[in-house]
């Protein structure tokens, strides 16, 4: 089928499900359209009519990091009931000490990292995939760190104790019982797994061969479990420390079981997505067009993603996140992806009727994160797939800037103009090079203000390539635009 | 990397600090403080010069002297302050100082109270003391029985590969 | 030279001055000839064969009469307190690895070995010195510290017996109401025979702080307390090391 026949087959489908009530679908910010202005004392008595109640979870991301604070502290508190005041006082019990203390802040964060990738509801809705990913990375660091400094303290500790060379303790420490050949072999994958999440070297490798050496750090966590309790002194006895350790495992796990399996199941069997049109939108650009049963009732926003699996052979062990392109009107699903290397070029010949396994919603790019009345959307190249579909979730007057090199590279030109019209939006296609002056201009506080005059007192929905991200987060922080009206989706995973 | 290296930072922070509330004296330090609270004003605890070296034999000896850390202490005798307070009640504990060593304790208990009975007893009685943690050269440990396992982890099991 | 065996369920440690291998090899093959008669985790051993009714006590091993005949005689010298049956099983262990060390022991003086450090998990039994005009240095391990020591003990014909609570898998019971007893972590007592120095520490241990009392009256032995509290109580008699 021609991207024409197609195209207005799809767009006669699409115009029809906007036209008839999608208006009621997500009503996140109220458009109120009058309101009394009253002067009190020399000034208005609203500078803003009103301000949106934003959703930040920022209440829940308290909780969160209190709970954390907890755990730690407890975990801490272990070691300090177990150590008798005073028995610190040679080099040998210091080593020990900090042997001991490195180990069980080592294990929290160990649990940490598993959790972060767990992939449970609250934890995407409070935290955010992006920020939890950042945590994620720079806690992989510390944990090395943590791990490292606990074998080596207590080592040195026990040589020093008995006297004994370090090589010789080092020795018999290791070969001592199964549970800490074990450790041993989890310590060795844990640095093997860290140095290859360096970007540097990472990049060096495929992402299929890096996803499956990074899948061992479950190795890690299991071939570590037994020699807490064997050779860990505050793990030993039985009593309140081994019920809150496994407590915290029994936690974890559960966590990574609803959300990597259960959470996931239940939303593929309710809905049973399948691909129901492929179309080319341009030369590396493909809509992926999904349907399946009861759409209405999936709780996705625009501006979110799913992580998509497509099970036909030799693609359904990858999952990729791709971003909805159009809000959810309970018809269908779309996703538009641009086509980068093998795997995206091969979804251009996907067959109507294959099934996906989709994980998701996630991601906090959305409307209903709007701390203004008003909003600007800045996008580019593969970015502007989220920011179509929450034009269509902002209020009236939503300004949007569409960067691209030249006109032909411009997506859904046809649906932004419609949507502009139907929803009182204005978009300014900036087009041209980046050392363009047009693209120059739009980067310098001036520029922009004069494309947008009231840019400090709306939110800005940014997506697109690193360097136009990085671009307009420097200009908006030149206007002294604060952090809370700014919101990124980022592309790297 | 920010976030990481400041975990780093706070986390050092923390443990030293942890580890600080559970620092205690050096053990041999221990005897010298506590001798140094019940002497009497005027008297200082360091080291007298020995007999004078009229025979070979005294420098040998003093050579020979067991490790500083209980030498140079002034001979006499010490009453204590009556400060040990134990499970039957406080206690005066009177230190004899010879040849630089401590070579008597004795405590003299209360005879009052419900704990005058026990006290009163004339059977010998155990000597309490200072429970002090020591590393020291030797040759084997007694201890409460070990599994194989624990064993590999154990004092005695360093000791053993040292000697082998 | 020193030789390691992992028997009875612990490690053994072996050190003779001046010895042959054959000498270990000897040492080593009582202690398995012990393990395989006593051991109550053995299904086939002569002591599970007799609690289970099988064999008769007539029908029992020299050895196996004799540690009946010197356990019950402990059990009346320490009012009940140690009692093999005290598990509800027959469990002679509180007796016989320190008799067992005991026997080696004698039997290499005999053999012309005078110069030995046996341990047999925590039972310590030395004789001679382990360099001409040293004694044998012996640690008692300190409760809370696993690398540190409580006391420095030294000898030249002595028995060390320690019965505590710090391990695990080994616990004492209080016969009376058939729980494992806590008051006292570590209980170390001296002598000249170290299985009745086994069993005494386990009395004592079993007694909880009466132990205490008790300990400082037997004659012929010296002893060392730690408390759960942490409080260090010794007999004056103890051989601490001078230095």
């Amino acid at each position: 089928m021609s991207r024409d026949e197609a195209g207005r087959a799809i767009d006669e489908r699409w115009l029809h499900s906007l036209r008839h009530g999608y208006t009621d679908v997500f009503p996140v910010v109220e458009d109120r359209r009058s309101l009394a202005a009253d002067w009190v004392d020399g000034h208005w008595s609203h500078d803003e009519p009103w301000q949106p109640r934003a959703v930040t979870g920022r209440t829940g991301r308290r909780i969160l990091v209190a709970c954390f604070w907890l755990v730690i502290a407890t975990s801490l508190a272990l070691w300090w009931v177990n150590t008798p005041a005073g028995s610190i006082n040679d080099s040998s019990s210091v080593f020990l000490a900090i042997g001991r203390i490195t180990g069980m802040v080592g294990g929290v964060v160990l649990l940490l990292q598993i959790l972060s990738m767990s992939r449970v509801g609250w934890l995407e809705r409070l935290i955010g995939a992006h920020d939890l990913m950042v945590w994620h990375r720079e806690l992989g660091g510390y944990l090395l760190i943590m791990i490292l400094t606990h074998m080596a303290a207590t080592i040195v500790g026990y040589a020093a104790g008995a006297q004994v060379p370090i090589l010789r303790e080092t020795w018999s420490m290791v070969a001592a019982d199964l549970d800490m050949v074990t450790a041993t072999v989890a310590t060795a994958l844990l640095v093997v797994i860290a140095l290859m999440s360096i970007r540097m070297l990472r990049r060096r490798m495929s992402y299929e061969k890096w996803y499956h050496l990074h899948l061992t750090s479950y190795l890690v966590v299991i071939l570590g479990y037994g020699h807490q309790f064997s050779a860990g002194q505050e793990l030993m006895q039985p009593g309140f420390g081994r019920v809150f350790w496994n407590g915290l495992y029994v936690f974890v796990a559960g966590c990574l079981l609803w959300g990597r399996v259960i959470d996931p199941l239940r939303l593929n069997l309710r809905h049973r997505l399948r691909i129901a049109q492929v179309v080319a939108e341009a030369p590396d650009m493909v809509s992926i067009y999904i349907g399946g049963r009861r759409l209405d009732a999936l709780k996705a926003r625009a501006g979110q993603y799913f992580r998509w699996r497509f099970l036909t052979r030799g693609r359904w062990w990858q999952a990729h996140p791709f971003s909805l392109s159009a809000a959810p009107n309970g018809e269908w699903l779309r996703l538009t992806v641009k086509m980068v290397g093998d795997h995206t070029r091969g979804l251009a010949h996907l067959r109507e009727g294959a099934r996906i396994f989709a994980e998701g919603p996630s991601g906090v790019f959305t409307a209903d994160r709007s701390v203004r009345m008003r909003a600007l959307l800045i996008a580019g190249g593969s970015g502007v797939a989220p920011i179509r579909a929450l034009l269509e979730d902002l209020p009236r007057g939503t300004i949007m800037i569409y960067r691209a090199r030249s006109a032909d590279e411009l997506l859904f030109r046809e649906e932004l103009e419609w949507l502009a019209w139907e929803r009182g939006a204005f978009i300014w296609f900036v087009l041209g090079g980046r050392d363009e002056p047009g693209p120059r201009n739009l980067f310098t506080p001036k520029g922009l203000q004069d494309l947008v005059p009231d840019v400090t007192r709306r939110d800005i929905f940014l997506c697109g390539p690193p360097s136009l991200v990085e671009a307009s987060v420097k200009v908006l922080r030149r206007l002294r635009i604060p952090w809370r009206q700014i919101h990124l989706d980022p592309f790297e995973f | 990397m920010r976030r990481a290296v400041l975990a780093l930072a706070g986390t050092a922070v923390g443990t030293t600090l942890i580890i600080a509330t559970k620092l205690g004296p050096r053990p041999a330090a221990e005897m010298t403080v506590d001798l140094g609270q019940t002497l009497p004003p005027g008297v200082s605890p360091a080291p007298q010069p020995i007999a004078p070296p009229s025979s070979s034999a005294s420098p040998k000896a003093s050579a020979k002297a067991p490790a500083p850390s209980k030498g140079g202490l002034k001979d006499g005798t010490f009453p204590g302050s009556g400060a040990a307070a134990g499970r039957y009640g406080t206690t005066k504990v009177t230190i004899v100082v010879s040849g630089g060593k401590i070579t008597d304790v004795t405590a003299s208990y209360p005879t009052g109270g419900q704990t005058g009975s026990i006290n009163a007893r004339a059977v010998p009685k155990l000597r309490q003391e200072a429970l002090t943690a020591q590393s020291a050269g030797i040759a084997t440990v007694s201890g409460a029985t070990y599994t194989s396992n624990a064993y590999k982890q154990s004092l005695q099991a360093a000791i053993d590969a040292a000697k082998a | 030279m020193i030789k390691v065996e992992q028997i009875m369920g612990t490690a053994i440690s072996v050190e003779i001055m001046g010895a042959t291998p054959s000498t270990f090899d000897g040492v080593f093959a009582w202690f398995r000839e012990v393990d395989e008669r006593f051991s109550t985790y053995k299904h086939g051993s002569e002591v599970n064969r007799l609690a289970r009714g099988e064999i008769e006590v007539s029908d029992c091993s020299e050895h196996m009469r004799f540690m009946l005949d010197q356990t019950a005689r402990l059990w009346s010298e320490t009012n009940g307190y140690f009692d093999v049956y005290a598990t509800g099983r027959l469990d002679p262990s509180g007796f016989v690895k320190g008799w067992s060390v005991q026997v080696a022991s004698d039997r290499l003086l005999a053999a012309g070995a005078a110069d030995h450090c046996l341990n047999a998990g925590g039972d310590v039994r030395v004789r001679g010195n382990p360099e001409p005009g040293q004694p044998w240095r012996v640690g008692i391990r300190h409760p809370f510290e696993p690398m540190k020591l409580a006391w420095v003990l030294e000898g030249t014909d002595l028995a060390v017996a320690t019965s505590g609570t710090y391990e695990r898998g080994f616990h004492v019971v209080d016969p009376f109401h058939g729980v494992p007893a806590e008051a006292l972590c570590s209980v170390t007592v001296t002598g000249i025979d170290l299985g009745r120095a086994d069993a005494l520490a386990t009395a004592a241990t079993a007694m909880g702080r009466k132990g205490i009392d008790w300990l400082a009256g037997l004659a012929g032995f010296e002893s060392a307390v730690v408390t759960r509290e942490g409080d260090a109580f010794r007999s004056d008699g103890l051989p601490v090391a001078a230095g």
